[in-house]
């Protein structure tokens, strides 16, 4: 039986006096890439903020590994790449010293030629690399933010909107990094408004409304989630 | 350990790209050592000044021809007060109060030559010096340095990164406060410098006090940098954090000490100068005219003594009675001029503990107490210049009137306004005013000085112990 990577049981939080998410529950296993879909408001990111430790839960557990988010944030993190909607970087920092700042403070040290093949895997264009972030596109900087969350090699990547901002020639690449994650092993929980990436990039997509996970779709033979079925759903969600 | 360093090095590496942080920078070195020059010069000057003109008075008052010893009682002498060679650092109330004491028979004069007053109204804004570049210019730069030092993390998102990265947010916040102290340091190093190179500096002494002096300043940057730190944590915006720091900084440092000093003069209210001056004329009044050996208030005083030395009358005394007078009324006019002097210190000793009290609200207030007194510049010191002069001018009166005593006739002195060889022969050779010693300010008991900043040290490190609570604190509550 494939190991579970991420566990939300009876998930519920509240903020103010709003329930963000209610009695959430679902697996993501190892190699096996999960995609929650959800409107506005619907809770998406902050299930990734409950499984980062970041926010506690009012009720129920997020688990990484067997471990409590809420209890054991050290130990969680460990095991954890986050990539954020906006790529949360060092504007004053190019892409080299960003990757290797945040490398370093998880006390990994790797090689130049490391560093190098993880910018090349997600294209971004080598004579923009030594330079400071402040002058890099949306689209570049979330590329600079998908290679440092390669490089961490956790077993758990969580990617908020992780396709925001980057062009079609990027987005495909991207797929091809989530598929080849995927196949080492790497449990993968994304959450998005792209229906069409996700249905074509995830083993499951789940359908997120005002908190509560309303359904999920499997794969199908071809390796690919029914995308009809799921953007009927969605628009239904939407209307009501 | 290696995370700390790790966020503290990338915060230096922030403020050396950004302009404004480079600015802020430039400028808190620039003043600092600017201070550090411009006091240095002062100090130094002033003292070769005070040594030239204590020189010139010894040598004016040592050059009197041969005269009567009472009218150099009434020529009087000048004394200067030198500077600690840490006044350098701190000036303390060295401006404020007066440098030298004019010394003469049967008075007490103030002291005089005050620098704020010599040198007008923008004196009184505080000098120039190494202290106040410290104490009050230092904290607004760091704001300016940090007041977004995680406030920036937050908005940039870069939080969730390093979070998300296993770093613990004790070590974020220790980490930005390394940076800031960095910065902090920097700006002690003129200081330091500068009493490595000061006047003074090769004795243990100094060097034990100005190592305690840059220990006091470096724990009250210290609590500046983790309240910037901890506000900048705790706040939503780094906008919000700039004003809560501006808001706290100039209550601590602009209004705290102002508002110290007022309620120590409303809570120990002190005579006026006037008042104390009428005060000092009517008690003196009853302890009778020296100068009139035929003065009531010395009957007592010929009755016993002429019972004493077993004759009948002042002529028979084996010593000239009117110098004895003179001797026994100084004494006299001295006990009474020493209890009103002592009475004022203690009210200004009272009024300085009411004002420290104040440190318990504003650092500065402990950070100032702390610095003069170690610097050798506070009112103890002060009082301590006022006593040795005091001392010095008591002593110098009764060697006069013992010359007067011994070196003439009663007869030849009450005739010398009248015969001209009676004159002549109450002029004492003017190798006698050479030997009065030279005037020199002995330096306040190492133990004195210790004692006297204990308190304030202590003050301040509870203010650093309340600072580095707040920042753990602010990292249990540390908000994305």
């Amino acid at each position: 039986m494939t190991e579970c990577a991420l566990r939300a049981n009876e998930l519920d939080v509240i903020r103010g006096n709003k329930t963000v998410l209610s009695s959430m529950s679902f697996e993501v296993k190892k190699g096996e890439v999960f995609a929650l879909l959800g409107g506005n408001g619907a809770g998406k990111s902050t299930t990734l903020l409950t499984f980062m430790g970041l926010l506690k839960p009012n009720g129920g557990t997020a688990e990484v590994f067997g471990h409590t988010a809420a209890l054991e944030p050290a130990a969680v993190r460990e095991k954890i790449a986050y990539l954020p909607e906006n790529a949360a970087l060092y504007e004053h920092l190019n892409a080299w010293e960003n990757l290797n700042y945040f490398l370093s403070l998880s006390q990994a040290r790797p090689q130049q030629s490391t560093l190098r093949a993880a910018l090349d895997a997600v294209s971004l264009p080598e004579e923009s690399r030594g330079r400071p972030l402040n002058s890099y596109s949306k689209g570049m900087r979330q590329k600079v933010a998908i290679a440092l969350a390669l490089l961490r090699e956790t077993p758990v990547l969580l990617l908020d909107e992780p396709t925001s901002g980057l062009d079609p020639a990027a987005v495909e690449d991207f797929h091809n990094i989530i598929e080849r994650l995927s196949s080492k092993g790497v449990a993968i929980l994304m959450v998005t408004h792209d229906l069409y990436g996700a249905c074509q990039v995830a083993h499951r997509v789940g359908l997120l409304r005002a908190g509560e996970l309303v359904d999920v779709f499997e794969a199908g033979a071809d390796g690919s989630v029914d995308i009809t079925a799921v953007r009927d759903l969605f628009l239904q969600q939407q209307v009501a | 350990m290696n995370t700390i360093a790790l966020i503290a090095g990338d915060e230096l590496r922030y403020w050396r790209r950004s302009k404004v942080a480079w600015t802020v920078l430039i400028i808190l070195l620039l003043v600092s050592t600017c201070a550090a020059f411009v006091s240095n010069a002062e100090v130094s000057l002033r003292a070769e000044e005070r040594l030239a003109q204590q020189a010139e008075a010894d040598a004016i008052f040592q050059e009197q021809p041969d005269r009567h010893p009472h009218r150099m009682v009434h020529y009087g002498h000048y004394v200067y007060r030198t500077a600690s060679p840490l006044a350098v650092i701190d000036s303390g109330i060295d401006s404020m109060v007066g440098t030298s004491i004019f010394l003469e028979g049967h008075r007490q004069n103030s002291a005089t030559f005050a620098a704020a007053k010599e040198t007008g109204l923008l004196a009184r804004f505080g000098s120039f010096s190494p202290a106040f570049v410290l104490q009050s210019l230092a904290p607004l730069l760091l704001i300016l340095c940090g007041f977004a030092c995680v406030g920036r993390e937050k908005e940039n998102k870069t939080l969730y990164q390093l979070i998300g990265q296993g770093v613990s947010s004790n070590s974020i916040l220790l980490g930005k406060s390394a940076a800031l102290l960095m910065v902090a340091l920097m700006a002690l190093l003129p200081l330091i410098l500068l009493g490595f190179f000061a006047t003074g500096s090769d004795t243990f002494d100094f060097r034990q006090s100005l190592f305690v002096i840059v220990l006091g300043y470096f724990c009250y940057l210290a609590f500046w940098v983790f309240l910037i730190v901890s506000v900048s944590a705790l706040l939503k915006t780094s906008t919000q954090s700039l004003s809560v720091l501006l808001g706290f900084w100039i209550i601590a440092v602009v209004l705290m000490p102002r508002l110290a000093g007022a309620y120590a003069s409303t809570s120990v209210p002190t005579p006026s100068h006037i008042e104390t001056t009428l005060r000092i004329a009517e008690a003196m009044r009853s302890e009778g005219d020296s100068h009139d050996i035929d003065d009531s208030a010395f009957v007592d005083l010929r009755t016993r003594t002429l019972a004493e030395y077993g004759v009948e009358s002042i002529e028979d005394l084996p010593f000239n009675y009117r110098g004895f007078v003179a001797l026994q009324g100084e004494e006299a006019d001295t006990e009474v001029l020493n209890n009103f002097a002592e009475e004022r210190m203690v009210q200004e000793l009272e009024q300085k503990s009411a004002a420290d009290q104040f440190s318990v609200l504003s650092p500065i207030v402990a950070l100032r107490a702390f610095s003069m007194t170690l610097a050798g510049t506070a009112l103890q010191d002060h009082h301590h210049f006022l006593r040795a002069a005091e001392d010095y001018r008591y002593n110098m009166v009764q060697t006069f009137n013992r010359l007067q005593m011994s070196a003439m006739t009663l007869a030849d002195d009450l005739a010398r306004n009248s015969s001209a060889a009676s004159n002549q022969r109450t002029r004492i050779d003017s190798s006698n005013w050479s030997q009065m010693p030279v005037f020199e300010l002995p330096p306040l008991a190492h133990e004195q000085r210790w004692q006297a900043a204990s308190l304030a040290g202590i003050s301040l490190g509870l203010w650093l112990l309340a600072g580095f609570l707040l920042l753990l604190f602010a990292a249990r509550r540390l908000r994305l």
